[in-house]
């Protein structure tokens, strides 16, 4: 009797052991679900903005280094400045690559890329002075 | 003794039991809410880290109490730090790819056997190296709040007034006005914070999740396994309000000495830069919000003469320093920014540039009044 006692209780813990992890799981599953995309679907891809001190620009390369960061914590961004852009491209009114220095303060709107962070908008920031 | 002059004399006694704040106290008025999230603040500041919790795995110190603590939490240590930049005029170069422009003094035991570094090393490129003390915290929640319209209003780059004396303000990599930091550099308390994690500490935070590089390398595999962030966004929210609620502590009181040397103090000129009290603006904490304060600072960036120069950063040349608020001078036992200076009067001697009229007119007075003006500094 007591061994059928003790058998049924472990039952009935096995199945709301059961049900309780069904129910922990069912967000992770459902969750998967939707982060499985169906192919070919496009996704955009997340924009990022900087503004910072530019460090170095190559206008030949495109190749923007920005110095950003939050207090004294700073760090470099590596940013491409498409040469398409500000050759005249489509957002060329916003990219003034070819003009920078280092110094300048600006704000850069980017997407990353397999290669990196491309640049979608440049912007320099007038500073005050003083 | 009519209504009328027991209100008056309650209100006079009132004005003299005015609340005093000591070292590490908060400011006055702050809600219970308030206050309960000033002591949990106090308990993140206290804590110390370890590789395991986040710590490196390079810093300067296992935690913020190990070098704001003297008298309370919030005040002074005696840990001097390095910082390292590069100026090839006019641009000032923080050297971020070669892990500047600050370089850290420790290294956690797996960086030491990655590397057999016991530090960081002090990027090649640097023009200057610069030795920083840890100032106190008081009374940064009150700065944080002064607007930018008054730091502007005692700013006079082109000395229109021909009293020799400058000031401008100091600017963020972003074009703001700073406010924190030797170097003006740092434009508010809540990014000071957020950004000490990391560079002091080793720890990553939600609003700099990013490790620094070690003297612009990588850091090597498998030598800091913590996930980052390191600490969470609302252990860093209270730390952030430990600090933004200490409040600037009262001078103590002026014996006949010490108020000659407040007047002198003012004759002299030193409160043409160390201006006595700021006001803050609005705030959501209504116990910061609108508030005379003792600061003895205007926040701005002063030539201090070669003397004195070391590193730039951001706008400031290696001879450029943000005014330093003169607050719990009673508690000091180095002096400047570098703590090389072991009195008042050596601090005071240093001023150049900028000061230099000044010290000239500090030189110049009959030893009574320069003891009157250094007792006026030990009360603050």
């Amino acid at each position: 009797m007591v061994g059928r006692e003790y058998k049924e209780k472990r039952m009935h813990c096995t199945s709301r052991a059961v049900a309780l992890t069904a129910i922990l799981l069912l967000p992770v599953v459902t969750h998967a679900a939707v982060d499985r995309h169906p192919q070919g679907a496009v996704q955009p891809a997340p924009s990022y903005t900087y503004r910072g001190t530019v460090r170095a620009f190559s206008a030949k390369t495109g190749a923007l280094d920005l110095i950003t960061g939050v207090g004294m914590a700073l760090r470099l961004v590596h940013v491409t400045v498409a040469p398409a852009a500000h050759a005249g491209g489509g957002t060329a009114a916003h990219l003034a690559g070819p003009e920078f220095k280092a110094g300048d303060v600006v704000r850069v709107e980017c997407h990353r890329t397999a290669t990196g962070l491309v640049a979608d908008r440049v912007e320099r920031i007038e500073v005050p002075n003083p | 003794m009519t209504p009328q002059r027991v209100a008056v004399a309650s209100l006079l006694l009132l004005a003299g039991c005015a609340k005093v704040v000591k070292p590490g106290d908060p400011v006055p008025g702050l809600t219970r809410q308030q206050l309960e999230r000033f002591a949990r603040g106090k308990t993140v500041f206290d804590s110390t880290f370890t590789p395991a919790t986040g710590l490196g795995p390079l810093f300067n110190a296992t935690g913020c109490g190990e070098c704001h603590e003297d008298p309370a939490a919030g005040g002074r240590g005696d840990e001097i730090e390095l910082h390292a930049t590069a100026f090839h005029a006019p641009t000032c170069d923080p050297l971020v790819q070669e892990g500047g422009p600050v370089a850290q003094l420790h290294t956690t035991p797996a960086l030491k056997q990655a590397l057999g570094i016991d530090s960081e090393p002090v990027p090649p490129s640097a023009t200057a190296r610069a030795h920083r003390t840890s100032p106190v915290v008081f009374g940064r929640g009150l700065l944080d709040l002064v607007p930018d319209a008054e730091i502007l209003s005692y700013a006079d780059p082109d000395d229109r007034n021909h009293d020799g004396i400058r000031g401008r303000p100091g600017r963020s990599l972003d074009g703001r006005i700073g406010r924190f930091g030797r170097k003006a550099f740092v434009p508010t308390l809540r990014e000071f914070n957020a950004g000490a994690f990391p560079t002091e500490t080793g720890v990553t935070d939600p609003e700099q999740p990013t490790e620094e590089t070690i003297g612009g390398q990588p850091i090597p595999p498998g030598v800091d396994p913590v996930a980052d962030p390191e600490i969470t966004q609302n252990a860093l929210d209270l730390a952030d309000d430990f600090v933004r609620f200490l409040g600037a502590p009262t001078a103590a009181k002026l014996g006949k000495d010490g108020r000659r040397g407040r007047d002198l103090f003012s004759q002299i000129g030193c409160a043409s830069c160390h201006i006595p009290t700021l006001r803050t603006g609005p705030s959501p904490v209504p116990a910061l919000a609108h508030r005379e304060f003792p600061a003895y600072t205007d926040l701005l960036l002063h030539d201090m003469g070669p003397e004195l120069a070391d590193i730039c950063l951001g706008i400031a040349t290696p001879q450029d320093f943000r005014t330093e608020p003169l607050l719990d001078l009673r508690d000091a036992k180095t002096f400047l920014h570098d703590g090389q200076a072991a009195t008042l009067e050596q601090a005071i001697e240093r001023h150049g540039g900028e000061a230099a009229g000044v010290r000239a007119r500090f030189k110049a007075l009959p030893v009574a009044d320069r003891n009157a003006i250094v007792a006026f500094l030990k009360a603050l």
